[in-house]
């Protein structure tokens, strides 16, 4: 990122000025919360499942050296090839000399938030390598030059009408086609070609097994699949908190993650990798770019439980309403609000704002991540590294020294209120962001506190 | 037992009768209530703009002025939340401050789990709609929030059914946030009144005549936007409804 | 110093509070009949289920099924529905199946909470059939069908072979405006076949 994107307020504004799109996108993720809820709620032990899921993320990160040595060791006895990268930069490089060393033309990549974190696509084009993301989603937010709107539904920003045409454009589909059949089983065919023709396929881990070596990889349309098992040659990217310590740890994520995802029982397809397969090559990255930093932040290290879901942002009424473009970052909504920030607090400083503090992510979180805790905490934070707007930080200095005095606090109180009843204008005009849409309370004659000491004065403090 | 009364700041001068209605409620089952004058403000404007610096000096001046009473009561879940689990980072070895905290109540809670009220001789037939306010239900968990998997539960429901020809309209979102948020109001005005506005379309589709909840501050951002928008919908804190109030005309 | 030694060191260096790693000895959720909640998962998530008695009606109900009738090519790595010269054994390049119409192959067992099938590449030649195949079978013991993934993880072994997959329904993607597609990438049919036998 060179220039600072606008703050996310801006582009909310934006967003929700185009009231119909906004209440549809709004209605599209609340649907997919609905879909979570009448699945979580059909299994009793749902909330002991959370917390044991939190449990296991919790040890495994306070002995992440361990886990991740014996990861390394048992995966490359499997013959599997780890890699080891401290930021994007070094992982793209790592992920380029793999490919070149196999003289790679053309890659299939499968959903992998992580190669969008590290902007690989662009790096690798840089180099003439041709990749093709084979998400549905994500190959049209591809086509479209964009990122993704959401982690696990990156088109969700998108409508038929706006697939249609750019499949149109793309694939030489009918003009004017909005199913959404025919305009899958266009990418159906689209896509095949590609996987036939594939030197590569890289793929994103969901989980990595320290007590194996293997790493577990899942998928709805099947893409992750075809695109490593017709090339010879698997990439698999991961970041250092998908470790996990034992095989039967999956039997608590895989029960989680897409029930919280998009309201499933499990994803369709949950693929076991141990080694590569025969005649093949498998390499394993293993990418830091901020985390072992982040674990060491005690206040924010339970972040790192993330399995990347999305439920926070399909809960979020403030994502619902804003889109995640508004948070111009890789990961938006909730969870994108503490991790973007913690890692580049300039840039990411309006996320933990555009957050009304209602705590539904906390509650939908399959590994109980505090969030909205951590955003109102993440708040001073950014006050401490010196981004906090000088009008606000004055602002609240003096509002608290006339709370800090009763006297001075009903002086301004009474002011305030003959003001609004004297001269309504003071306060209903383009100046006053709340009045915008909003009127202001009716003041009253006198404050609880005068009317206490009329009514109530012979009681003793 | 001695109540001492703790009314939010913006409730003591834009609201005095949610403060006068939480008194005399509380006053109606014989409960001994002071309002200690010196009071202000609990620190959560200030702590919700990430100002801590600003918020702790009121959170000592809190526990000063509190620390006597039997309990702590307030017309507000936010306030509460606000002692209940905000303040440890700055009183966290305060001696008076762990039994301030596990004897602050919101009125709601003080009511059900405290005084075990079981019956109110009222009638007040209106179909209310029940707005959950956040802070009362995730962050107090007086009521069973939609995310979690457990027992339906909800002490301001609980309450409201006590009351005679009283029928609370069902929603389609039971408890999506309002769009207050503190300093969010007014930093994300945008989404902040859509959202708000998509509370008050649910409310009119489920046929809500009396809006109420547990916190003036979402109904402050709900009826700003129910006046601007002139919507025959009347709005009252929870307070006021079992204190025996009606309607205003 | 390398990157490896870099975040190892960095992970070393301020310790963090251990915390303790969970008993997954828990009860998790049982069904009052696992077999027909197994049946409705898989409906559920848009595969089709039957149930057969014997040997003969397995491959007779298989030559019933529509997409079998109107195959052009087919492949079995079933033992209890072999196709004679239909095996993956002669095929050298996964490319080759391109064009496979039909797939059969044998779940090791099937998980009535969510309908998935686990199976692996142990007599599989080529694991990209499973998802290449435009209609996928499936066979699943019904003394193989568990209740939960607890269950189904300490049943089965995923490190040998190398590749194991649970199978949920055919492939899907509900990316184009929230509407459900059946047969994205892989599968456009899913048929479960349950040996009672």
């Amino acid at each position: 990122m060179n220039q600072t994107p606008q703050p996310h307020a801006v582009k909310s504004q934006a967003f929700v000025e185009n009231s119909d799109k906004a209440h549809w996108h709004d209605e599209a993720l609340w649907f997919i919360r609905e879909k979570r809820d009448k699945q979580v709620h059909g299994i009793p032990e749902w909330e002991r499942l959370r917390e044991t899921a939190s449990q296991i993320k919790g040890h495994t990160l306070s002995k992440l050296d361990t886990y991740l040595i014996a990861f390394e060791e048992k995966a490359t006895a499997l013959g599997a090839h780890v890699h080891w990268a401290k930021d994007g930069r070094e992982h793209n490089q790592i992920v380029y000399d793999i490919l070149r060393k196999h003289q790679v033309q053309r890659v299939v990549k499968s959903k992998s938030m992580l190669t969008e974190e590290c902007h690989l696509n662009p790096f690798l084009e840089k180099h003439g390598i041709e990749v093709v993301d084979t998400d549905l989603g994500e190959r049209i937010v591809q086509l479209r030059q964009e990122t993704p709107s959401h982690i696990v539904l990156p088109a969700i920003h998108i409508k038929k009408e706006e697939v249609g045409a750019l499949f149109h454009e793309h694939l030489g589909t009918e003009i004017g086609a909005t199913d959404p059949k025919y305009l899958t089983e266009a990418a159906r065919h689209h896509l095949r070609e590609k996987f036939m023709d594939a030197d590569a396929g890289i793929t994103g881990v969901n989980f990595a097994i320290a007590e194996t070596g293997g790493i577990v990889v899942c998928t709805n349309e099947g893409n992750a699949d075809l695109g490593v098992s017709l090339p010879k040659l698997h990439i698999a990217c991961m970041g250092l908190e998908k470790l996990i310590p034992h095989v039967k740890d999956l039997s608590v994520f895989t029960r989680l993650l897409a029930r919280s995802a998009t309201g499933q029982p499990i994803t369709t397809y949950t693929s076991h990798f141990h080694g590569p397969r025969d005649g093949g090559e498998l390499h394993i990255v293993l990418l830091d770019n901020g985390r072992t930093a982040l674990r060491q932040n005690e206040t924010y290290s339970e972040a790192l439980n993330c399995i990347r879901c999305g439920a926070c942002m399909n809960t979020c009424p403030v994502y619902r309403r804003s889109g995640g473009h508004s948070y111009s970052a890789t990961v938006p909504g909730p969870i994108g609000s503490v991790l973007n920030p913690m890692q580049d607090a300039a840039t990411y400083q309006s996320l933990p704002f555009a957050c009304s503090l209602c705590g539904s992510c906390t509650d939908v979180c399959p590994v109980k991540i505090p969030l909205h805790h951590q955003l109102l905490t993440l708040r001073n934070h950014i006050r401490l590294k010196g981004h906090l707007a000088w009008s606000k930080k004055i602002a609240m200095a003096l509002t608290a020294r006339v709370l800090g005095r009763p006297l001075l606090f009903r002086f301004f109180g009474a002011i305030a209120r003959r003001g609004m009843s004297v001269w309504p204008g003071l306060l209903n005009n383009r100046f006053n962001t709340w009045g915008k849409q909003r009127d202001l309370p009716e003041p009253p004659a006198a404050s609880f506190a005068s009317w206490y000491k009329k009514n109530r004065k012979d009681k003793k403090v | 037992m001695v109540v001492g009364l703790f009314i939010p700041c913006y409730v003591d001068q834009f609201y005095p009768d949610v403060g006068i209605a939480t008194l005399e409620l509380l006053e109606h089952f014989n409960v001994d209530v002071v309002f200690p004058e010196a009071q202000t403000c609990c620190g959560q404007p200030m702590a919700n703009a990430g100002c801590t610096d600003d918020a702790g000096p009121l959170a000592h001046r809190f526990v000063q002025i509190f620390k006597s009473y039997d309990y702590i009561v307030a017309p507000s879940g936010s306030c509460v939340a606000m002692v209940r689990h905000h303040y440890d980072s700055y009183l966290g070895t305060h001696p008076d401050f762990l039994s301030l905290k596990s004897k602050t109540y919101e009125l709601c809670e003080f009511m059900v789990d405290v005084l075990k009220v079981d019956a109110l001789d009222l009638s007040f037939p209106y179909r209310v709609g029940l707005h959950e306010s956040c802070h009362g239900l995730r962050e107090l968990r007086m009521g069973q929030s939609s995310e979690i998997v457990g027992p339906t539960f909800s002490k301001s429901r609980q309450l409201l059914e006590l009351i005679g020809g009283l029928e609370i309209t069902a929603l389609k979102r039971p408890d999506e946030c309002c769009g207050f948020g503190g300093t969010f109001a007014v930093n994300e005005e945008a989404i902040s009144c859509m959202m708000g506005l998509d509370r008050l379309a649910d409310h009119e589709q489920a046929g809500t005549q009396v809006l109420t909840a547990t916190d003036m501050s979402c109904l402050m951002h709900l009826s700003g936007l129910i006046k601007r928008q002139k919507k025959p919908v009347h709005v009252m804190h929870i307070a006021q409804i079992l204190a025996g109030r009606i309607p205003s005309e | 110093m390398s990157s490896r030694d870099d975040i190892l060191a960095q992970l070393r260096y301020k310790s963090v509070i251990e915390m303790p790693y969970p008993d997954l000895n828990q009860s998790w959720i049982k069904f009052a009949d696992p077999i027909e909640t197994f049946i409705a998962s898989v409906t559920a998530v848009g595969g089709e289920v039957v149930q057969v008695d014997r040997e003969t009606n397995l491959t007779e109900a298989i030559d019933l099924l529509p997409v079998y009738r109107t195959a052009k090519m087919v492949a079995s790595c079933s033992t209890h529905a072999p196709i004679e010269g239909g095996g993956l054994d002669d095929i050298s390049d996964p490319h080759d199946l391109e064009n496979l119409d039909v797939f059969i192959a044998d779940g090791v067992l099937g998980v009535a909470e969510n309908g998935a099938i686990w199976l692996t590449d142990e007599k599989l030649p080529h694991r990209v059939a499973l998802f290449i195949t435009q209609h996928l079978i499936l066979t699943v013991r019904r003394q193989n069908i568990v209740h939960n993934m607890h269950e189904a993880y300490q049943q089965i072994n995923v490190t040998k072979p190398g590749f194991g997959v649970f199978i949920s329904g055919p492939s899907k993607t509900a990316d184009i405006e929230q509407s459900l597609v059946i047969g994205a990438h892989g599968a456009r049919s899913l048929t479960v076949f349950i040996l009672d036998w």
